[in-house]
């Protein structure tokens, strides 16, 4: 069915502007990232219009030498992969154009992906042994999605939260406590020490007979205990606090994931998103599912930020699967898993 | 030399298809719907219908700007990467140069003039194919007084001589108005001086091309302002 398996993958939905080369879905051939850091320092954050001049100035270099670097002709590609979404509009759009122009320039299908289903494949090019069905979490500051996944390439969302991204209660939570921004590793690292029986906080749904989650209750809860200790002149015992607060949002997010691996019957469970990268999180799930012989798997720090590779993994199985996308596609700033 | 010519600078925009006999075909929209959306689909349809195939073109040419930061991306990247994966030639022309063009036997002093936002415009002064000026980006009044002190007649065109025809006719006593769908930019005339340029040798590096915003970033002017 595929040529040679390869797919060249593009990626400029924020700040990195990224191509590469991946085989089979698996194997990276190239992996090139040019980071405009340094670039956005003095504004204290990702300027859009400052990033997207910096991709249309990157972008051909960029895929030069993701293709030079494979040792891969445009000719020999199978398909060109594009993040379309979610990001910032400005970057989608270079990078977009770039994939489907050279698609077409070169009569090479095109397949645009998801940028949050990407970074689910950083799974698959670090562990040769995954294999579908799978169940996968993915979660972090902007969503919490629990998806099936029959074959790879393809998903069905399962559960998702109705209201709060486990990342932002995090996130929230430890801005109210003064701690540095972004507060989900700043709250991992005070749980450490913590007891997390100290303080009882609720586990949203967990009881309800669905795969979906619930943040905001745990959110409100964990700001009433803090204004009560506030109000009552005591002093919030931070590490314990915070190690209870992890705890709640660790118990809930393993109770359901392990639950949906063994109703849909899967051996290997997926986790992606930033706070797959919560230690405590991981340690857990990884523990408890082994109870029931399912394994859990979480991408190595290299491939958890943006990048490339991921996107063309991602492409590589929606092209196997039969994905091909028009000419006309547009670049979708909010675009959600499920969501075409 | 076949040559595609791109535009995407502003609302209105579209790809045209040259060689050595001139026009073969034209897409020309000027609808709210994007250019990344609708520019690709354009150029498949311009090349089935004029049965010409990707890989015979020989030059491409892409309107640099000014314009939308945003349009002037989704045109060039696409020219960029079809310029690379063809190994084909490319050549940016300003959109105030191609728009020039297009009244370049007017016996008139021609002010190509795009909307900028904020009431300033991008514009330049032209007389045939000769710039009177560097481009300007500045408030409307400035380049309406520039034009009012000339003896010449002066042509407007471009989406800022549509957006601003009753402040122009007012201003300047000397303006020549065209008729309102002929100032805009058409893709052709990208085509044709880009494909002139590209027969004169003057090729750009499609690694390093990049739009004629003539604008930083807001964010840098902000900065900037406080530093």
């Amino acid at each position: 069915m595929t040529k040679n398996g390869l797919v060249l993958g593009i990626e400029t939905s924020c700040d990195e502007t990224a191509a590469a080369v991946v085989q089979n879905g698996r194997t990276i051939r190239s992996n090139v990232i040019a980071s405009q850091v340094d670039i956005h320092q003095r504004f204290g954050g990702v300027v859009p219009e400052i990033a997207s001049r910096k991709h249309i100035e990157w972008i051909m270099p960029v895929i030069d030498e993701a293709l030079v670097k494979a040792e891969v002709d445009l000719g020999d590609l199978d398909a060109v992969a594009a993040t379309y979404g979610p990001g910032l509009v400005g970057g989608l759009l270079v990078g977009l154009a770039a994939a489907k122009s050279l698609a077409f320039a070169r009569g090479l299908p095109f397949v645009g992906v998801n940028h949050i289903e990407g970074h689910i494949y950083a799974n698959i090019l670090a562990h040769a042994g995954i294999q579908a069905p799978l169940v996968c979490l993915t979660v972090s500051g902007g969503h919490t999605d629990l998806l099936y996944m029959p074959e790879l390439g393809t998903y069905d969302i399962i559960g998702r939260t109705r209201d709060d991204a486990a990342g932002e209660a995090f996130d929230k939570i430890g801005r109210v406590l003064g701690l540095p921004y972004p507060g989900g590793p700043q709250i991992s690292h005070w749980a450490e020490q913590g007891n997390r029986e100290r303080f009882l906080l609720p586990r949203g749904l967990l009881d309800a007979d669905t795969y979906d989650f619930s943040f905001s209750g745990l959110k409100t809860a964990a700001l009433n205990t803090m204004n009560q200790a506030k109000q009552r002149d005591e002093e919030l015992p931070l590490a314990d606090f915070a190690a209870s607060f992890q705890w709640a949002v660790v118990d809930v997010l393993t109770q359901k994931v392990l639950k949906a691996a063994l109703v849909y019957d899967v051996e290997q469970i997926l986790l992606s998103g930033g706070v797959a990268a919560n230690t405590s999180l991981r340690s857990h799930l990884t523990e408890t599912a082994a109870k029931h012989g399912v394994q859990v798997f979480y991408p190595p720090f290299d491939l958890c930020t943006d990048n490339a590779a991921m996107i063309a993994s991602a492409g590589y199985y929606r092209y196997v699967n039969g994905q091909r996308d028009p000419l006309n596609l547009n670049a979708v700033p909010g675009l959600r898993l499920g969501q075409r | 030399m076949l040559t595609l010519g791109i535009d995407t600078s502003t609302m209105t925009g579209g790809a045209a298809l040259l060689s050595e006999h001139g026009l073969i075909g034209e897409s020309v929209l000027n609808i709210r719907s994007t250019h990344s959306e609708r520019l690709l689909p354009a150029i498949h349809r311009l090349l089935d219908d004029a049965e010409v195939t990707m890989g015979t073109i020989q030059g491409i040419a892409v309107a640099t700007g000014p314009g939308s930061f945003t349009g002037l991306r989704i045109g060039m990247t696409t020219a960029k990467s079809m310029a690379y994966a063809l190994e084909t030639a490319v050549v940016g022309v300003t959109v105030l140069e191609a728009l020039a063009r297009q009244f370049v036997t007017s016996r008139c002093i021609v002010v190509p003039m795009i909307d900028a936002r904020r009431s300033e415009v991008y514009a330049q002064p032209f007389y045939g194919s000769e710039a009177l000026h560097n481009p300007w980006n500045t408030a409307l009044d400035e380049v309406l007084e520039w034009c009012s002190r000339q003896s010449e007649p002066v042509l407007f065109c471009g989406d800022g001589a549509v957006l601003h025809q009753d402040t122009i006719t007012q201003t300047v006593q000397q303006a020549v108005m065209p008729p309102r769908e002929q100032r805009l930019l058409r893709s052709s005339s990208v085509a044709g001086l880009g494909r002139e340029r590209l027969l004169a040798g003057l090729t750009s590096d499609a690694m390093a091309l990049v739009p004629f915003y003539m604008r930083k970033s807001e964010a840098e002017m902000k900065w900037d302002a406080k530093n």
